[in-house]
């Protein structure tokens, strides 16, 4: 819980009694489609790319091609006397605003790194504001640059911050007698490991129209949160927040990528009002890589301590992290807290550091530091696993933790055993070591990755339940849904809360002028588990509002007599009280099977067992979806994805589909088996917790050790590409 | 700046076209190479020059498979992938198979066979729009101490260290083909083991072309059914060959009494081994060993040796040389 809310969380609503454990529960738990289904592959389903204005004109921004320094000539005049041109604006042809919380504004001549805004163009088209855009002729003033953690932490490095390269100095996160642990350790295993830096890459590319009427703005935006995008461009752009409207309809993907403002909002608002007409700004699949931020790039050394048995006893961990060049996004760069959770330890300890580089800032990505932390935790483990000749699952079976070692707390619910045991059966897991199915030039193994989730963010969040015209039901939520089926699941609340039929209730979401103020963004995992409380208890005032009206039968045509005679009917409930003296977190573990072609290099992975504690499932066909999407990212972290930068410039080298691999159809496993190994949670009345981000989190380690196992070589700079395996076992004498 | 797009009637009038405007008039089938470069501002000139693009693909006379009275294939330059796939298999298995290994169904449904001949070098560099290199009208090659994974090829010297990206090439190289260049003075036929020569040293195309030249077709000669084609690639599909080998053996009486075997994915130009047949003529195919017959082969070109490619080189040919001589059986 984050200490501002504290309040606000200690005056929220008593949690309803909760929902029984077995049974009884009629729509919940069922694995109906996605409410969506049909207009998402009918084509019908209105995205935020889809949105067209009358007279609507096209923005395009102007991207920095030197990584640090300064615009010194903006020269935009060929570019303005191109056909189509509205306007080209430079750092200095506004007044820019500047984003909450910001020093730069969204325009500005200096930069901090490749592709950041310097300018931008409005044309009649997209086309023409693109090949404008390329008419700029911009010159710099250079200065030294640090693109990776080496040149940034190298002696004599330029400073991007007075205090220091590293923001906010080193993180230490420690609990537990660290050296009384050493001192015990029987076997210290120790070993380094870095990840690369992972992009979204959504289908649906980040982008916006802006409008402005007689009431102010409205903003169509494929984003994860459209109140908190409208509170923050109201403060960006210092209009009241009554005058401004977002407008998130179905989102093409976000994976943590559209939680936050970005300059883009605000300079299609700023160009709207400019130019009196409604202004696209779409980014290029070229400036989603450079310019729409990714997951950092890490380097860490990871000491474990055990007995000879098997008993884990301390974990201490140094972790570097990528933070861009400021650090109100460093938090992003690093992490370790949910990699110590996981396991039962005598003391653990994590030095972080976030070092300021001239790239673009790291944001959120589908469990965000914690997918690359549990990616190289996990594979120590398998290591240390390894090294005492222990059947890695009986390893992590010895450690489970039953406080949270960094809450001190009691768990709200938590079934990782059960992940490991139903995981491990529907696998058909049995120890082998490492070489031992060798089938010609196919190299088979098996391999195993386990995930804790922290389910702890809070802000307030109010959800509403209305019965409307012709007796329908509507929940009004004000979230924005990215495809995790948000349309659906609570539908399905509300429909079991109110005792009727599915199709009779519709969600409506995506709106900030129609929707309360739900939770900021869908993120982290919890949008059902916190949002879902509040649909309950506004359906659940909802049907007493309506008994106390006289509602009898809630045939429609007598509801729908009843909203003619009172109007519509519409309740809301304010997010429950969190739970007191427990600590929430999702659970999960990953059996993955590859095999790894001797010569090539290449590994297929073969099948996925994926066992979730996810506390009580809402529609288990979803939730799957989940478990397939997230492993498939897992293994693109494991196997395929990584920005390369030129290490001279700054620029990205591979900032294309072609050229940035993410997993296709054909690198799918042949399965990917959903287990549902939870029961309903402590954490809240419903029972529910998460499953967005776990599976992402589980499925690389689990991918790594079953290549470890295949082979019996470690590649620990990932992602493990066919060239590494090959150079790795010709080292190895293999 | 925008280009401009003309249909082209008839290969002569393309050719008058593109020397009507040159040096900005280009030719483009269905553009998935030029309409990437030009997407990306990936440029061999700077300047302001309005480009023409010559259409191809409504030209009817190069959307043909025909065999010619002396036996050969002709292949028309805007023949699909997907058509050649279909066709070839019968008469070409080797070609059939290099295009199943082509990016994607999809893309090999709307490609052509002349505009993956004439395709651009696919480095990192070279597509990157803001870094300047040769090709781009600069000087020398930056993915020279670049990452790996930029892939300069294993055997880069000179200005440009690119690979050249056509699997293409590779096959019909092994199935000694021939392409028919429609320009000014008539039709010429080069082989297409001349039709890359030099592209490291030339700026703006790699395939030796005047400027006004159509590539029209390609012939493919009757070839002996013993033929096979390998790939490898980071994965299975969508990707460029690390390395890939085209073989063809003629065999007679159980021996190989002639063969062609063509190396991709690592130099500027498909490698034609040299003395293949002389390293392959040996015991009968009862017992060839096609491990040490790829290592033989492998080692004509000596510089490939200490290079990463050479292991997956050597298992592209070897695998190659198996299927060939197990069609022999």
């Amino acid at each position: 819980m984050s200490a501002p809310y504290a309040d606000a969380a200690a005056a929220a609503p008593e949690p309803l009694p909760r929902w029984p454990d077995e049974g009884a529960l009629q729509v919940v738990g069922q694995a109906v489609p996605r409410a969506s289904a049909r207009a998402k592959v009918t084509g019908a389903a209105c995205f935020t790319s889809d949105v067209a204005r009358p007279g609507m004109l096209h923005a395009v921004l102007v991207r920095a091609t030197v990584a640090h320094g300064s615009v010194t000539h903006f020269d935009a005049r060929a570019a303005r006397a191109r056909p189509g041109v509205r306007g080209v604006w430079g750092p200095d042809d506004l007044r820019w605003p500047t984003l909450p919380r910001r020093s730069r504004p969204v325009i500005a001549d200096s930069v901090a790194f490749v592709g950041e805004e310097i300018g931008v163009v409005v044309a009649e088209s997209e086309l023409q504001a693109r090949e404008a855009a390329r008419a700029i002729t911009l010159t710099y003033r250079e200065q030294a640059a640090c693109v990776t953690l080496q040149q940034s932490l190298a002696d004599g490095a330029p400073l991007l911050a007075p205090e220091g390269n590293i923001a906010g100095g080193v993180e230490v996160i420690a609990r537990g007698d660290l050296a009384r642990a050493q001192a015990q350790a029987e076997v210290v295993l120790e070993a380094r490991y870095s990840t690369p830096a992972q992009h979204h890459n959504c289908l649906e590319p980040h982008g916006c129209v802006a409008q402005w009427g007689a009431d102010g703005l409205t903003l169509w935006d494929s984003n994860q949160g459209a109140h908190m995008i409208r509170e923050r461009l109201a403060a960006t752009l210092q209009c009241p927040l009554a005058s401004v409207r977002v407008i998130s309809p179905y989102v093409g993907g976000g994976f943590g990528s559209k939680i936050h403002i970005k300059p883009y909002h605000a300079i299609a608002a700023v160009l709207a009002r400019e130019l009196a007409a409604p202004v696209r700004l779409f980014m290029a699949r070229r400036e989603e890589f450079v310019a729409g931020h990714h997951r950092a790039p890490t380097e860490r050394r990871i000491r474990l301590g055990a007995t000879r048995e098997g008993r884990l006893l301390f974990v201490d961990e140094q972790i570097a992290g990528e933070a861009g060049p400021t650090p109100l996004m460093a938090f992003n760069a690093a992490g370790a807290s949910n990699g110590l959770r996981l396991h039962r330890a005598e003391a653990v300890r994590a030095e972080i550091r976030r070092v300021l580089t001239h790239t673009q800032s790291p944001i959120p990505f589908r469990g965000p530091t914690a997918a690359e932390d549990i990616f190289c935790l996990e594979q120590a483990i398998d290591e240390l696993a390894h090294a005492l000749q222990i059947d890695p699952l009986a390893l992590r079976l010895r450690n489970l933790a039953e406080v949270d070692m960094l809450a001190g707390l009691p768990y709200a619910g938590k079934e990782l055993e059960r992940c490991y045991r139903l995981g491990a059966e529907a696998f058909g897991w049995t120890h082998r070591p490492p070489c031992s199915q060798r089938d010609g030039d196919l190299w088979r193994g098996i391999g195993m990755g386990a995930v804790a989730y922290d389910a702890t963010l809070y802000e307030p969040s109010r959800a509403e339940v209305a019965c409307v015209h012709g007796g329908g039901f509507e929940v009004r939520v004000g979230i924005s849904e990215i495809g995790c089926g948000a349309d659906t699941v609570f539908a399905q609340i509300a429909a079991e809360a109110l005792g009727v039929p599915l199709d009779r209730v519709v969600t409506h979401f995506g709106d900030t002028a129609s929707t309360p103020r739900s939770i900021d963004a869908t993120n982290h995992s919890r949008t059902s588990a916190v949002v879902g409380p509040s649909v309950r208890a506004a359906a659940q005032a909802l049907k007493e509002a309506l008994l106390r009206a006289g509602a009898r039968t809630w045939q429609p045509d007598e509801l729908g007599a009843l909203v003619e005679a009172h109007g519509a009917f519409v309740c809301g409930a304010d997010r429950e009280r969190p739970p007191h003296g427990v600590f929430a977190a999702m659970f999960g573990a990953h059996f993955v099977e590859v095999a790894v072609h001797r010569r090539t290099g290449h590994v297929a992975v073969r099948r996925a067992v994926c066992a979730h504690d996810a506390g009580r499932v809402l529609n288990p066909r979803l939730a799957e979806s989940q478990v397939r999407g997230g492993f498939l990212q897992g293994l693109g972290m494991a196997l395929h994805e990584e920005r390369v930068l030129d290490p001279r410039s700054g620029a990205q080298l591979n900032a294309a589909m072609w050229a940035y691999r993410t997993p296709g159809i054909v690198d799918a496993p042949g399965s990917i088996r959903f287990v549902d190994a939870g029961r309903p949670d402590g954490g809240n009345s419903l029972g529910v917790k998460g499953i967005g981000e776990p599976p992402l989190i589980a499925a690389g380690a689990a991918i790594a050790n079953a290549v470890f196992n295949a082979t019996g070589v470690r590649v620990r700079d990932y992602p493990i590409t066919p060239d590494k395996l090959r150079a790795a076992w010709s080292g190895a004498g293999a | 700046m925008t280009p401009r797009v003309v249909q082209a009637r008839s290969v002569e009038e393309a050719s008058a076209l593109l020397r009507a405007h040159a040096p900005h008039a280009w030719p483009i089938a269905f553009g998935g190479d030029l309409l990437g470069l030009w997407k990306d501002g990936v440029r061999e000139r700077a300047g302001d020059d309005a480009p023409l693009w010559v259409d191809l693909t409504g030209v009817p006379e190069l959307a043909h498979i025909e065999r010619g009275a002396d036996g050969r294939w002709r292949l028309g330059a805007m023949v699909t992938l997907a058509q050649l796939q279909r066709s070839a298999a019968s008469f070409a298995p080797l070609l059939a198979e290099a295009v199943e290994r082509i990016a994607s169904p999809q893309l090999r449904a709307r490609s052509m066979l002349g505009g993956n001949l004439l395709q651009r070098p696919r480095c990192w560099y070279f597509r990157q729009p803001d870094i300047a290199c040769f090709k781009k009208g600069g000087r020398g090659c930056p993915a020279v101490g670049g990452p790996p994974q930029a892939h300069p090829g294993a055997l880069g010297s000179g200005p440009c260290h690119a690979v050249h990206p056509s699997d293409l090439a590779t096959a019909l190289l092994a199935l000694d083909a021939t392409v028919e260049i429609v320009g000014a003075g008539g039709t010429r036929e080069l082989a297409l083991g001349q039709l890359y020569r030099g592209a490291a040293a030339a700026r703006e195309r790699e395939a030796r072309l005047a400027p006004d030249e159509v590539l029209a077709a390609v012939c493919v000669p009757p070839q002996p059914a013993t033929q096979a084609f390998e790939k490898l690639a980071p994965r299975p599909a969508n990707e460029f060959a690390s390395a890939a080998a085209a073989v063809v053996l003629r065999v007679n009486e159980g021996r190989v009494a002639g063969a062609r075997v063509a190396l991709g994915g690592v130099a500027s130009e498909p490698l034609l081994l040299e003395d293949a047949c002389a390293l392959l003529s040996g015991p009968s195919l009862e017992r060839f060993d096609a491990a040490a017959a790829a290592g033989r082969l492998l080692r004509t070109v000596p510089a490939l040796a200490p290079s990463r490619a050479a292991a997956l080189c050597e298992l592209a040919i070897e695998r190659a040389l198996a299927r060939a001589a197990a069609a022999a059986g």
